[in-house]
């Protein structure tokens, strides 16, 4: 029924997707890589090719590390099909896609999902005020058209956030503070982890290195109870109270949101994959093996999609699960997949840690006014979902349909977590049980003219 | 206000938002071209909520226009062209009322 078949769907073009393409296509694989962005790279080493024409030192060596992995990903004979949506994929191991308007299927021996992270949404008051960014944003405008702005304020915690505060410096940019929410239960919860982390020590290096330029060069503030954003039409200003009580506010038009990334579930979600709720870093993920297999013998998933480890773990998750692949047609890589495997393990060393520095306090997760708003797409404040838990919403899909939180366009990617947690801390139940939304394909908008354009034969 | 980072090279095309005739490079990400000429807000969500691209990788639809008469174009997802006509993209409950 499908318009085309290949022994290896890969979803995704970041690390996790190109590395694992160079392991099926170097098997003889006949291998598809679908991606929803114009170039390869995913976020991490977005517009990275055409970047190195002119090559801004400011976006920093570990931005540049991905050139060789981008490059052997362009030769090594893949088909790359750029600028394309996944929507499903089907009981069949059909994938479903539309490209410039018109949908396709494509069969699949096997299928890699490498479609990442996305960040943890940080409900604060005011974030949804135009001029208000989640910091990977500020981040990809910078990679993607070399876009920085003066004096913006960076909240929040975590690698990315350090990492791109210290880019804008780099770049020039004056950046008018960082205020970091990072607290000292973190810390005390991290620092009996920091012995393995020290297995990393390039990261903790390049982090010592951002976190030092930064506060040579912007005020860092610290200790901080409660963030607010303060404008009417967009974003003027941030106020935030430290825990002596005392309060700063600060103008600014551009305010930058991060607080950690997380499995983007969507599409194994929708899939029907098993999950599991993973208590050290506070989100859901697919559950896999150590390969990448998930619940469903046909389908793999590597990277952060599969649990966030970073670009060089997630390269080499692409490699373990394309190698495990590569062994089920009755090529067996015995050395390599344990060489992938022990690599792998290597770079995760440095997450125990990291999870738990860098998990915000549950005064971040959860917003910390009523009138801050939860679902961003359907406009509904805390008052709103409370509201509605007060009205006997048990769950998430109730809930749901009582206020409309998570019923808009992005599927609950910007509140899934907060109304989760929400719902936990009034019934008192676990995460676990609690559960998040049922998705369902598509998992992106698409219209009725591009499903119908759909070409058959079809069955009866 | 974005700025750009890197000298700005490129061939010129215009476009049009809300109207007004906007300069930008051929090739720009749509979001980013609005970005640099200094629009910020994109659409209004529900309740006449402004709103401007917040995620810049398609997860969070907040930066919806409407593209040469189609409507829900996540415009971080777009690649500019010569000639191309945006409009912002007001909730139901609020067209016609957005400023700014």
């Amino acid at each position: 029924m499908a318009n085309q078949h290949f022994q290896i769907v890969i979803i995704g073009a970041g690390p996790a997707g190109m590395a694992a393409a160079l392991t099926t296509t170097k098997a003889g694989l006949e291998t598809i890589v679908i991606d929803d962005q114009k170039d390869s790279g995913g976020q991490v080493y977005r517009n990275l090719q055409a970047n190195q024409e002119t090559s801004p030192a400011y976006l920093g060596q570990s931005y540049y590390d991905g050139a060789k992995l981008a490059q052997s990903f362009a030769d090594c004979g893949a088909v790359y099909r750029p600028d394309c949506t996944v929507w499903q994929i089907t009981d069949m191991h059909e994938v479903a896609l539309v490209s410039r308007g018109k949908a396709e299927l494509i069969t699949a021996d096997y299928i890699i999902i490498a479609t990442g992270a996305i960040e943890r949404p940080m409900p604060v008051k005011g974030w949804t005020l135009p001029g208000v960014m989640s910091v990977g944003g500020a981040q990809t405008l910078l990679k993607q058209a070399a876009l920085g702005a003066d004096n913006a304020v960076f909240v929040g915690s975590g690698p990315l956030l350090y990492l791109t505060a210290w880019q804008y410096i780099k770049a020039g940019l004056a950046v008018r503070a960082v205020i970091d929410i990072t607290g000292e239960k973190q810390w005390r919860s991290a620092i009996p982890f920091a012995p393995l982390a020290l297995l990393q020590p390039d990261m903790l290096a390049m982090g010592r290195k951002w976190i030092g330029d930064i506060r040579r060069n912007t005020e860092l503030i610290y200790s901080v109870s409660t963030i607010e954003i303060i404008g009417q039409s967009q974003a003027q200003g941030v106020s935030c109270t430290l825990s002596s009580g005392d309060k700063i506010d600060i103008d600014a038009n551009h305010i930058f949101l991060h607080q950690g990334v997380v499995p983007n579930v969507n599409l194994t979600m929708a899939t029907g994959l098993a999950h599991q709720w993973d208590h050290q870093a506070h989100c859901w993920r697919p559950v896999i093996d150590v390969t990448g297999k998930s619940s469903d013998e046909q389908i793999y998933i590597a990277g952060d999609g599969g649990g966030i480890g970073g670009a060089k773990a997630a390269a080499i998750a692409g490699r373990l699960a394309a190698s495990a692949i590569v062994a089920r047609y009755g090529k067996p890589r015995f050395l390599a997949q344990l060489y992938y495997k022990l690599r792998h393990l290597h770079y995760l060393s440095i997450r125990p840690f990291l999870d738990r520095l860098y998990l915000p306090s549950a005064d971040f997760r959860l917003a910390q006014t009523d009138e801050t708003i939860i679902c961003r797409c359907e406009a509904v404040s805390k008052a709103g979902v409370n509201a509605a838990l007060a009205s006997g919403a048990s769950g998430p899909n109730q809930l749901k349909a009582f206020c409309r939180a998570g019923m808009g366009r992005c599927q609950g990617r910007s509140c899934g977590l907060v109304v989760q947690e929400m719902i936990a801390s009034h019934t008192g139940q676990s995460m676990a049980e609690i559960g998040y939304y049922r998705l369902r394909p598509p998992v992106k908008p698409i219209t009725l003219a591009e499903l119908a354009s759909l070409e058959g034969p079809w069955p009866d | 206000m974005f700025k750009s980072t890197m000298p700005e090279n490129g061939r010129i095309v215009h476009l049009q938002f809300n109207g007004e005739s906007i300069t930008a490079f051929d090739g720009d990400n749509l979001a980013a071209a609005l970005l640099r000429a200094g629009k910020v807000q994109f659409r209004t969500a529900a309740k006449n909520d402004p709103r401007g691209p917040y995620c810049m990788m398609g997860v969070c639809f907040e930066c919806l226009v409407e593209i040469d008469g189609r409507p829900n174009q996540q415009a971080c997802q777009m690649t500019v062209h010569d000639g191309m006509i945006i409009q912002r993209q007001n909730a139901p409950d609020s067209a016609g009322k957005a400023s700014g």
